[in-house]
């Protein structure tokens, strides 16, 4: 039986719910997400509940002080819906009293009466997949919304009562200059969000902008411009009061989306619904992609469980190291190396040091994290911890 | 004589992918050796790579019973291995044999290697019976290709047969012709013994097995026997044929075709092309025509990490104990640390060698550019033979260099003969003559340097002739060479494992082409790397590549966990076979690439 690693005691768990249907797929996204008939998704909501009822003494005695609802795009549901998922799972499982309870948005599907009927409903933050405030960009990017819809949005979500909200940008999309990303960045952050997520566009294999790309459709920024605009956005996100904390997000101090911090200090979390990921101790699983399959797997009461690991001491340790590293603040050494065999710790030590020597890697009062450098290199930093780990 | 004369010794010619061992396959199918219904196909090739390969490494010996007009006979079809590298074991097959099957492909038509084995075969006076092969596929002119052959070779049409390897169309035709056309082996069976190796195998169990052509007199377990070329004794403890499966005999005699057991540990002791003799009685000479082995290519052989030192070894040992022709011995290089210098018979042996060194014995390797063995006279009137071209001598201490030069053919289509010129040519290569074979076909001798041919020339030549060209090559001696060596630094040191010597009036352009290459497969590093082309010392090609800057995972959440675990380990393989040489890491393709860069 392989060593266990177990987070550090007292720290709770989070929650995911994956909703995988859009209105229309993205010719970037490689997410499972797809468009799907309205039996499909009724049929789905039906399986999620199944799936969440006998979860519920599994976790017995666990708190969760997170909900995320994510996808494709949870509001292609109504709010009704939406509210009656999340009060089953309030009924299911221990969710702490001023728990964070996210739902993801297209802006194209929001409205205020809706909103305001989540807000108050238990749903305290809000994420919109705005991507871009230049209409161009959207066209690009094959997104069904313009820019005023992504603005609208924000603006409805404000009125209908979110004091927390996070706007998704893509970054690094063809014609992105320097000069016209500060721009998009500035009407970003005029509008006072308290997070924002954002990402370098990537060309994943499978989706129809990867082939276009390949045909050569499009250019995409060279490293020197991508490299400059990310130094653009850090510079105007946190002149506006947003920190950078992870590689990809920024937050006013205090918003940092607690969600995802959870799976960055290697928490336990619970994933439910098609694809979602779940972890426990060192276990790891995951549900059945395909919502087709999901669905028949819980109407026919088999598990929708399609894969699972448990991770040995060493990789666990690993894994803690790269997720760790994403974070700016970095991790407390004590947690990261928290149960790990005092031979596999003595490694990941000499593999930090060496990748501090190289400039990539700080340590401070028991404290370990990534440097500026380190953040854009970071799976290099993981491929040389990897090959000292295993 | 009555014994003898109801045997039959036999090999089969053939190009690779003439459907050489499917043919036999069908021969023994026939004789009863082989259950058609157990769905057993190529019998002959026993080794993994062979089939991948699709080329047959080993010579092996078949005993098939055929009956014929109410009388039974013993077949012995031996089999001779099909590549250019093996042409010496390839001799001693035939040396073994009084009849030889040439098959020709109905879609290929008569190849060089072909050519060369057959000439052989015929100055060994064995009896030709030529097979046109794979008539079964009928958009092909079997008729044409029978009057290729008879041109090229001499024949007349009525002895050619026709025959499927596939559908066993033409096999019982064959047998006969076996029967009637080769003559029954000669052989005194009181003189004393002489018996050819003309192949040795290694089995965890039984130690070498030994497979033999009784010359003369006969053996019998329980004699003690002489290996003449070696001076190793054994005792004889098995003796038989093969049908396929190990039948002992308890006795082989002048005529017959076997195996022999002896306790024999190492392949070295049994060589190929040796004879063996009686201890007690032993012949007053050996059979003529024995050869040590010669490598002709050399390369070094690295663990990609310093704790697989140990386990190389270890393996090439063992590799060794079945293979004659393979040499090592440890040599150790400022980049790449402990290894083995290796020779080889020719790229073939080397790749194989390097395969089965991966895969059977789980060693990553790192190879470095083949070499051919250079012969230096030094000023001070020393000659010094050098394989490895980090261990050339300072230039101001060389009078002279000479390389080994081989003899090419070429056999191509009419159409391409220009271009396989210009190749040639561009190798260096002297051109010596030109032959007009059946049809639109021509035969091309060149004289090259090895070292010319090693590395892409087949390939080239493949290429040029939309895979046409075929080519054949004997090692000619050595001669004159205006060579010198090009040193490549990476990062200011020089990196003795990627130097290579080339030709004077190259050497700057294959300078700057070598640094190119190495820019194309060193991957991009934390930091620059400064990659140089140093000849005599003096700096003459130079790049950089650029440090890496950016490659970080944008998103990471719960579910992306796993997968990007697994994409870094994947990454991770592939960099498994990279090299750390300094602080650089240098992948595998980098040290062939200063070959490869033409």
């Amino acid at each position: 039986m392989p060593q266990d690693i177990t987070p550090s005691e007292g720290r709770s768990a989070g929650l995911y719910v994956h909703f995988p249907f859009c209105l229309r797929k993205c010719p970037y996204c490689d997410f499972n997400s797809k468009v799907a008939g309205p039996r499909e998704r009724d049929e789905y909501i039906e399986a999620l509940r199944r799936e969440v009822a006998p979860a519920g003494p599994d976790w017995d005695g666990v708190i969760f002080s997170t909900v995320y609802f994510g996808g494709g795009t949870p509001t292609l549901y109504s709010p009704r819906i939406l509210v009656d998922l999340l009060d089953l799972l309030r009924r299911t499982f221990t969710i702490a009293p001023g728990a964070e309870v996210t739902i993801e948005a297209n802006p194209k599907t929001v409205d205020i009466p809706g909103l305001r009927y989540l807000s108050l409903n238990g749903f305290n933050r809000i994420s919109l997949g705005i991507q871009s405030l230049d209409d161009d960009d959207l066209r690009f990017l094959g997104r069904i919304h313009s820019s005023a819809d992504g603005l609208a949005a924000f603006h409805s979500a404000r009125a209908a009562g979110f004091r927390n909200i996070n706007i998704d940008l893509l970054r690094g999309l063809p014609g992105h200059t320097p000069e016209k990303w500060r721009d998009l960045l500035q009407r970003t952050v005029a509008l006072i969000p308290e997070h924002v997520s954002c990402y370098a566009l990537t060309l994943e294999p499978g989706t129809r902008l990867f082939e276009l790309h390949q045909r050569g459709d499009f250019k995409m920024p060279d490293e020197q411009t991508s490299l400059e605009l990310l130094e653009v956005t850090d510079e105007v996100l946190s002149s506006a009061g947003l920190q950078r904390y992870e590689v990809s997000n920024w937050a006013q101090p205090g918003r940092e989306c607690r969600h995802n911090m959870n799976y960055w200090l290697d928490g336990d979390y619970l994933g439910l619904g098609a694809g979602a990921w779940s972890h426990r101790k060192g276990h790891r699983w995951g549900n059945v992609a395909e919502p087709p399959a999901y669905i028949a797997r819980l109407f026919s009461r088999s598990s929708p469980v399609e894969e699972a690991e448990h991770l040995p001491a060493e990789k666990k340790l690993f894994e803690r190291a790269m997720i760790g590293l994403r974070l700016v603040q970095g991790v407390r050494w004590a947690d990261l190396v928290a149960g790990a065999p005092e031979e596999a710790v003595a490694r990941l030590r000499r593999a930090l040091h060496a990748l501090a020597q190289d400039g990539l890697v700080w340590f401070n009062n028991g404290q370990v994290g990534p440097t500026p450098r380190g953040l854009v290199l970071l799976n290099q930093a993981a491929l040389r911890l990897m090959e000292e780990l295993s | 004589m009555a014994r003898q004369d109801s045997v039959r010794n036999f090999c089969i010619v053939a190009h690779i992918d003439h459907g050489k061992s499917t043919l036999a396959d069908r021969l023994l199918e026939r004789c009863g050796a082989v259950d058609p219904s157990s769905g057993a196909e190529l019998v002959l090739d026993d080794m993994e790579l062979e089939r991948e390969k699709g080329i047959t490494i080993k010579a092996s010996a078949v005993r098939l019973d055929y009956e014929l007009d109410g009388r039974t006979y013993e077949l012995n079809l031996i089999d001779t291995p099909g590549h250019v590298d093996f042409s010496y074991e390839v001799s001693r097959a035939l040396k073994a044999a009084e009849g030889a099957v040439l098959l020709v492909d109905v879609s290929q038509g008569v190849e060089a290697q072909t050519v060369a084995n057959v000439y052989l075969a015929v100055e060994q006076g064995l009896t030709i019976i030529p097979v046109v092969n794979k008539i079964d596929l009928s958009q092909f002119d079997a008729e044409a290709v029978a009057e290729e052959v008879c041109d090229v070779f001499g024949f007349r049409r009525e002895e050619i047969l026709f025959a499927s390897g596939k559908t066993g169309q033409g096999v019982e035709e064959l047998l006969r012709a076996i029967v009637e056309r080769v003559p029954p082996p000669p052989g005194d069976e009181e003189a004393p013994l002489r018996a050819l190796i003309f192949d040795a195998k290694f089995d965890q169990h039984r130690g070498v097995v030994v497979y033999v052509r009784v010359m003369e007199g006969s053996i019998e377990p329980g004699d003690r026997v002489l290996m003449m070329a070696t001076g190793k004794e054994f005792v004889a403890q098995e003796v038989g044929v093969l049908t396929p499966a190990p039948r002992p005999t308890g006795r082989l005699a002048a005529g017959d075709v076997g195996y022999l057991i002896a306790g024999i540990k190492n392949v070295r002791d049994s060589r190929v092309g040796d004879t063996v003799t009686s201890a007690a009685r032993p012949a007053a000479e050996p059979l003529p025509g024995y050869r040590e082995p010669t490598p002709m290519v050399f390369c070094g052989l690295y663990p990609t990490t310093n704790d697989q030192h140990q386990a190389l070894a270890d393996a090439l040992e063992k590799l060794s104990l079945n293979d004659a022709a393979l040499r090592y011995e440890r040599e150790s290089s400022a980049a790449l640390g402990f290894g083995f210098r290796c020779g080889f018979l020719g790229l073939l042996h080397m790749e194989i060698v390097q395969e089965r060194l991966e895969r059977e014995y789980g060693l990553e390797l790192i190879a470095t550019a083949p070499s051919v063995v250079y012969r230096i006279m030094l000023k001070d009137g020393e000659v010094v033979e050098v394989d490895n071209p980090a261990r050339f001598p300072d230039p101001t201490r060389i009078a002279s260099i000479e390389e080994p030069v081989v003899r090419a053919t070429i056999i191509v289509p009419q159409s391409y003969v220009g271009p396989c010129m210009e190749i040639s040519a561009a190798r260096r290569g002297e051109f010596l003559g030109m032959d007009y074979l059946h049809g639109d076909r021509v035969t091309l001798q060149y004289r090259l340097p090895l070292a010319e041919i090693i590395v892409d020339y087949f390939d080239q030549l493949k290429t040029v002739s939309r895979g046409y060209a075929t080519l054949d090559y004997e090692l000619a001696g050595y001669q004159q060479a205006d060579v010198v060596k090009i040193d490549i630094l990476v990062n200011g040191e020089p990196v003795d494992a990627l130097a290579v010597v080339v030709h004077r009036s190259a050497a700057y352009q294959r300078a700057r082409a070598i640094i190119d290459k190495l820019r194309e497969v060193i991957p991009r590093q934390l930091f620059r790397v400064r990659l140089q082309a140093a000849i005599h010392g003096r700096i003459v090609a130079a790049r950089d590549i650029p440090e890496l800057r950016k490659d970080v995972l944008e998103k990471c959440y719960g579910g992306d966990i796993t997968r990007k675990r697994k994409l870094l380990e994947k990454q991770r393989e592939g960099k498994k076979r990279m090299r750390q040489v300094g602080r650089v890491e240098i992948p595998q393709e980098a040290f062939l690439a200063v070959l490869r860069s033409t």
